[in-house]
């Protein structure tokens, strides 16, 4: 990783701190509220209905910072408003309904948390999340013999690949390829290359699996992310795991090259992480 | 009910609008002469609620049909995990086994289909050809499109799903 002496896993604001702070700025001003009515201080009570709408902003973001969207928790701001813009003058209404709305608000977060999986949320360092920030970070040394031109072509066969522009990608990788020759670097990244292009010339012309297909040997196993089935023999529903694992060690072994030895595509595979991190998740 | 080659259908919930308001203008024409005198625009508004969605639908499954063949030229067979953010606007094919059907009342049914890599929802703004259940094998062709038109997660624009025989994978090391 280009910035080691920064922890991995540093984000600008932890979600968790949020999370806590939807209940709180939402129960908070319905207590709030009850405190300034118990007391009798003459203030009026709906600027209480702030930490409501703080809380629904918050939410939003939560549901903002996940790769699956909830619709429910993105709009609360726009509900907050028209709730709480309309003056109440009753004191218990306007507490009841701080209260019902915080309720509200808390059910959508545990809903949130359960349906819409884990937030991805910015990360301030320039690192990978998870365990793609583990394998590019292993992959590392593996990576130094390439020069920049390689993990460039690395990057671009990768990026086209995800694109779904596989016409491309033989392109890509004959060109990767050619630059690998004399490099001193070990076969799996050659290896990687080839099955993206072979596997990228079968989509594009919409053949079926072939007979024989590019594999990574034994030898490069150490450098992929995903361990090589035991064996490629069709199961008895006729599937072979071996020709989608060759692939998506293949894609990840570009992904972490271009990452590594390509620091200038970094912003740009930056934009395919999410894809990465599913494939190494399996 | 056939129109030329498109079988319209008509959803569930438009059929009980049209009741509902059936019912309503029963009771307020048995109990208004005023309203009685007005059956004569009553009645055909009634009618409109039941054939503006019969038309729509004639005309969504009718371009559906048209666009179908495009996509089993140009769609690709992809896996689902594959299936990402920058791939939005491609046309791809997937099979796998539907897991859950949303929506069906609406005529707007959302297919949840998985296959080993992954699930994906498979959105479709009209019915489609075939009555698709919870695990039946399907083949899927569409567009990807992101979940909320600028946002969210992607999801296919479903132009056809039908079912399929389990095929075969003949695939064996090199």
């Amino acid at each position: 990783m280009s910035q080691p002496d920064i922890p991995a896993g540093s984000t600008a604001v932890p979600a968790a701190y949020v999370e806590l702070a939807v209940p709180v700025f939402s129960f908070g001003a319905a207590v709030l509220a009850i405190l300034i009515w118990t007391s009798g201080i003459a203030i009026d009570l709906r600027f209480t209905a702030t930490g409501c709408v703080i809380a629904s902003v918050l939410l939003a973001y939560l549901a903002w910072i996940r790769p699956k969207k909830d619709i429910v928790a993105l709009t609360t701001p726009v509900y907050a408003i028209i709730f709480f813009a309309v003056p109440l003058d009753d004191a218990v209404a306007t507490i009841t309904l701080e209260l019902l709305y915080a309720v509200s608000l808390s059910i959508l977060l545990v809903r949130l948390k359960s349906r819409f999986g884990a937030p991805v949320a910015a990360r301030v360092d320039g690192t990978l999340a998870g365990s793609l920030g583990d394998y590019v970070e292993r992959s590392q040394p593996a990576c130094a013999c390439l020069t920049p031109a390689a993990a460039h072509r690395a990057a671009v066969a990768f990026m086209r690949y995800a694109a779904g522009e596989y016409g491309d990608v033989p392109v890509e990788s004959r060109e990767g390829i050619l630059l690998l020759d004399n490099s001193g670097c070990a076969p799996a990244f050659k290896t990687a290359f080839e099955i993206l292009a072979e596997q990228a010339i079968l989509t594009e012309k919409s053949r079926p699996r072939p007979e024989w297909y590019k594999q990574f040997a034994s030898a490069d196993e150490a450098l992929l992310a995903r361990p090589l089935p035991h064996s490629c023999k069709k199961n008895d529903e006729e599937y072979d795991e071996g020709y989608d694992a060759a692939l998506d060690n293949a894609l990840l072994l570009l992904f972490a090259a271009a990452w590594n030895a390509s620091a200038a595509d970094r912003a740009h595979l930056s934009t395919a992480e999410v894809f990465a991190l599913r494939i190494i998740e399996g | 009910m056939k129109i030329g080659n498109v079988d319209v259908k008509v959803s569930i919930l438009a059929i009980a609008v049209f009741v509902v308001f059936t019912i309503l203008l029963l009771v307020a024409s048995v109990n208004s002469p005023e309203v009685r005198s007005q059956l004569i625009w009553l009645i055909p508004g009634l009618f409109m609620l039941l054939i503006i969605p019969m038309a729509l639908n004639y005309m969504s499954r009718s371009q559906y049909a048209d666009i179908t063949p495009v996509y089993e030229a140009e769609a690709k067979t992809v896996r689902i995990k594959l299936i990402n953010e920058n791939m939005i606007g491609k046309p791809v094919r997937i099979e796998g086994v539907v897991e859950k059907v949303r929506f069906r009342f609406l005529n707007r049914p959302q297919f949840i289909v998985a296959d080993r890599s992954g699930e994906i929802s498979c959105k479709m703004f009209t019915n489609p050809d075939e009555d698709i259940h919870e695990h039946d094998v399907v083949e899927v062709l569409g567009m990807v499109i992101h979940r909320y038109v600028a946002v969210g997660d992607p999801v296919i624009n479903c132009v056809s799903i039908k079912r399929i025989e389990k095929k075969s994978s003949p695939a064996k090391e090199r």
